[in-house]
């Protein structure tokens, strides 16, 4: 559990809006707009008017104070962690909140960062946007706690400020960055509910709320920064982890404002008790001149806010978005000062335990980044100084000048673009260097060959066009899929669907009436299941060459199936695309092939496990478990240990592991990592660091 | 006055008033009446508009194809079944007489053609609706059937039969014969399934309107799901 893990989930299970904007009173000092305005109003009156006007204006800023002391907006999300069960769960005993004390490991890690930093350039017109990250999570470093800071950009050696880059392709950078981790922390236990505000070390926490089992509270952003995580303990005094959580920054009134209010108060009060006229207006010049304009603003802010409150037909996003907006307007008047939480926890509060940072080390380091390029010969540019879109080669180079509202790229190929907001999809036309407009109502989905694309119309209903203008497959289909030389299309009628298989010109193949299909895109196959539960295959012309006759069916090589018959699901063996059999069905479990062989168990009570090659023949030896090929090197268990073995068989290496447990292992060529107890291995078996 | 366009409107209105009367039911036109019901819905017509299946605002059906199969026999039973699995709240989608119900599941073959049942249920049902429920639908289908005495369900369930349609329903009360053995001796079992449930809270009653076939494979199926779970 973190403090900060909550920020930038992007799933939201809860959406809360809580607006504290207290209505706006109104007087005499709070409608002058300066500070002259207003000692010559007060130098006009008479003596008794003085008096009063003195005594009106303190009544209406006292106001205005308690208004603004208790402003606040808070945008936030709350993330739910509850089974969705809604049953009363049973309280477990959670662990108690400990800091990573291996330092070394820390160090290690933050070397670690500044080796795979790497930064993403975004073009922009005045100057590009750069983003600074890296990909892989480190075990001993939240690495979004990071503060990182782009220093200079490079390109070819030569440097240029970032605020001097322009459109220019960089391919290195230099950052700085910095990393706070706690060394000690204290833990700070108070019952909630027994005050409205409680200190730590002269911090105020004001407790907003607090129920059974939840509690809303609002720390100085100071006392925030240091709160390393919470639990709290229910009357039996078992700990628990909370299971809904907010954290979020609450928006207040700045305190210089504030502050300028409580001395003009003290202004009026004293000058209330003088009876010189000359007297009280030298008082009333120390009112700071600033007052003035942020009053007019902050009743400025108000009226905008009591008509978006009022606009029924602005709700969620479109109502924050533009809550952002008036809020950025009056900038001015708003200050981060606070952080709120929001906890619930699964039992009754008996006590709340913060804990807070006692000791810290700052690491600052600087290190040199590398360019990432995105997967696109093409992309969207910008153009901040006239709120233009354009497109950009992947040197940089315009393509199409900024000239769109709104423009963003629809896939990799680069060659298509939407204006969501405008629903209009455009063609690039590299040769011309034109943005053609695709028919109104149509939305691009992917290329399914050079000249044909799939495209999805106003009804949702998807078909392909030719040269994004012919209708070749009507958009009367729910999906369509090239499926080796063929398309899959589904339709459906009442929910029903019904697939059916024709050329790229739309001839029908296949009519798979009554038919389930399975694409395997990656073999190009489909498998077909009929009522009674029977599989087939269709090959990469869309003819059906297996009838669905087997209870076990499915590709696991190019032109090889895994099979099984009559009704013996457990015994699988191996036929070809066409229907011959490799192998009888002899094997328990057999995997796809993966560099040449697959995986294959039999009841063997200890060896159980082997590698077959296409010929359906085991090859060297059987082992207790075995796992698929990988760059040239499998592993494999047996005799208590773990090996790689080379495609002969041979065991070219031992892996060592103290406490046995399942291996996690990701297959993916070369870049393929073994984790045995703790540690991670490369696809060779070489240690990683 | 010409005669000519007088006899032409008088046409055009008989002919409107025989559409309209003879007009097939419509899913959240208006509910559909299961009183004098044919067991033989259009779903063509029916579920005609094809949003209820895509993105329609007010209601959500979604159409399962499952397959039957006996325990113990390769005979199985393709059929489709269509839930309403969204519509408004407190909205009213079939009708015996003046008894509405909330939700709706129709069940065809595999063909859309026959019409195998209709089921409709609702919740919180107070015992005297019930009470004159059970005596309109023996109004139409006749007496009660008697209860199968060596397989007492476990919740309370009334039967009836008529020509080629039965007809049932089926409230969450436990049954009280389901757990003792003197059924035999219990001289009036509706007294005391009457008893039962008006004893209880919260009664929801479903409704099945099926065919013999039907019931015979629901009966003798190796697995059922949704409303069906009920019969």
């Amino acid at each position: 559990m973190n403090k900060k893990t909550h920020a930038g989930i992007p799933y939201i299970l809860g959406l809360f809006i809580v607006l504290f904007a207290a209505s706006c009173s109104t007087s005499s000092l709070e409608d002058v707009k300066t500070k002259d305005d207003y000692i010559k109003r007060i130098s006009s009156l008479s003596d008794s008017k003085l008096q009063k006007t003195l005594k009106a204006d303190i009544d209406s800023l006292t106001s205005l104070k308690e208004e603004m002391d208790g402003f606040n907006i808070y945008i936030g999300f709350g993330l739910s962690m509850s089974d969705g069960s809604g049953k009363k769960a049973e309280v477990k005993p959670d662990s108690a909140f400990k800091i990573n004390t291996d330092f070394a490991a820390i160090k290690q890690d933050i070397n670690e960062y500044s080796k795979r930093l790497y930064f993403i350039q975004t073009p922009e017109l005045p100057n590009s946007k750069f983003h600074v990250a890296i990909d892989e999570k480190l075990g001993n470093i939240s690495t979004d706690d990071i503060d990182v800071k782009l220093k200079q950009v490079y390109t070819k050696g030569r440097a240029y400020p970032e605020d001097k880059v322009g459109m220019v392709k960089a391919d290195s950078a230099t950052v700085d960055f910095k990393y706070e981790y706690p060394k000690s922390f204290e833990t700070f236990k108070f019952d909630p509910k027994s005050k409205k505000e409680i200190a730590y070390n002269k911090q105020i926490i004001e407790i907003n709320s607090a129920g059974d089992d939840n509690v809303e509270f609002d720390t100085p952003l100071a006392l925030y920064k240091d709160i390393l995580s919470y639990q709290a303990l229910n009357p039996s005094g078992v700990l628990m982890n909370a299971s809904s959580n907010s954290a979020m920054p609450l928006t207040t009134i700045k305190g210089s404002i504030k502050n300028d209010l409580a001395s003009v108060l003290q202004i009026l009060k004293a000058a209330s008790k003088l009876n010189n006229k000359d007297a009280i207006t030298r008082e009333l010049n120390k009112i700071p001149s600033s007052l003035f304009p942020a009053i007019a603003k902050y009743h400025h802010f108000n009226t905008k806010y009591k008509a978006l409150e009022d606009d029924k037909n602005l709700k969620g996003f479109d109502a924050i978005k533009r809550l952002k907006e008036l809020m950025e307007e009056d900038k001015d008047l708003f200050g981060l000062e606070k952080q709120r939480f929001t906890l619930k926890f699964p039992d009754k509060i008996a006590e709340l335990i913060l804990y807070i940072t006692r000791e810290k080390e700052t690491i600052a380091q600087s290190a040199v980044a590398k360019i990432t390029q995105i997967a696109s010969p093409y992309q969207t540019f910008a153009d901040n100084r006239i709120d233009k879109y354009g497109i950009v080669d992947s040197n940089y180079t315009i393509v199409i000048p900024a000239s769109q509202a709104r423009l963003d790229r629809a896939d990799n190929t680069g060659l298509y673009y939407k204006d969501y907001k405008e629903k209009q999809d455009f063609h690039l036309d590299v040769h011309n260097k034109k943005l053609i407009p695709i028919k109104k109502g149509y939305t691009y989905i992917k290329d399914i060959s050079d000249h044909l694309t799939l495209f999805s119309d106003s009804n949702k209903y998807v078909g392909i066009l030719e040269n994004d203008d012919k209708v070749v497959i009507p958009f009367e289909y729910d999906e369509i899929e090239k499926t080796g030389n063929v398309l899959l299309l589904t339709k459906s009628k009442r929910g029903r669907k019904k697939y059916e298989i024709r050329t790229l010109d739309n001839k029908l193949v296949n009519d798979l009436k009554g038919l389930k299909i399975t694409p395997y895109p990656d073999y190009g196959v489909l498998i077909v299941e009929n009522e009674k539960e029977k599989l087939g295959l269709i090959d990469k012309d869309g003819r059906t060459v297996i009838q669905p006759t087997y209870v076990n069916l499915k590709p696991i090589d190019k032109d090889l199936l895994l099979y099984s018959e009559g009704s013996n699901s457990y015994q699988k063996g191996i036929m070809k695309g066409d229907g011959t059999k490799v192998t009888e069905p002899k094997f328990n479990y057999i995997n796809d092939f993966q560099e040449g062989f697959a995986v294959y168990r039999t009841d063997d009570i200890n060896s159980s496990y082997g590698y077959l090659n296409k010929s359906g023949q085991p090859v060297f030896g059987k082992y207790s478990v075995a796992y698929g090929f990988a760059g040239g090197y499998a592993l494999v268990y047996d005799n208590n240990v773990f090996s790689l073995i080379d495609t002969s068989g041979k065991k070219v290496k031992q892996i060592p592991y103290k406490t046995l447990g399942d291996p996690t292992i990701s297959l993916t060529g070369k870049s393929t990592i073994y984790e045995i107890d703790g540690k991670k291995y490369t696809y060779a078996g070489q240690p990683i660091n | 006055m010409n005669k000519v366009p007088f006899l032409f409107v008088a046409v055009f209105a008989v002919l409107l008033f025989g559409c309209s009367s003879n007009q097939k039911p419509q899913f959240g036109k208006a509910p559909l009446h299961l009183d004098n019901f044919g067991l033989n819905l259009d779903v063509e017509t029916f579920f005609g508009d094809e949003t209820l299946f895509r993105n329609n605002e007010k209601y959500s059906v979604k159409s399962e194809e499952q397959t039957i199969q006996i325990d113990g026999s390769d005979s199985t039973l393709r059929f489709v079944q269509y839930t309403v699995s969204s519509s408004p709240v407190g909205d009213t989608l079939a009708r015996f007489n003046d008894f509405y119900f909330g939700d709706l599941n129709v069940v065809m073959d595999f063909d859309d053609k026959e019409t195998f049942m209709v089921a409709a249920s609702k919740e919180n049902v107070p015992p005297g609706k019930l009470d004159a429920l059970i005596k309109e639908i023996s109004a139409e289908y006749g007496n009660v059937l008697p209860s199968d005495k060596n397989n007492e369900p476990r919740y309370i369930t009334y039967e009836w039969k008529k020509g080629n349609k039965l007809a049932k329903i089926v409230l969450n009360v436990e049954n009280p014969l389901s757990s003792s053995n003197n059924s035999e001796e219990t001289p009036n079992i509706n007294k005391l399934y009457a008893d039962a449930y008006h004893k209880a809270d919260n009664i929801s009653v479903t409704f099945f309107i099926t065919n013999p076939m039907f019931d015979h494979y629901l009966k003798k199926a190796r697995s059922i799901s949704g409303l069906l779970t009920r019969y």
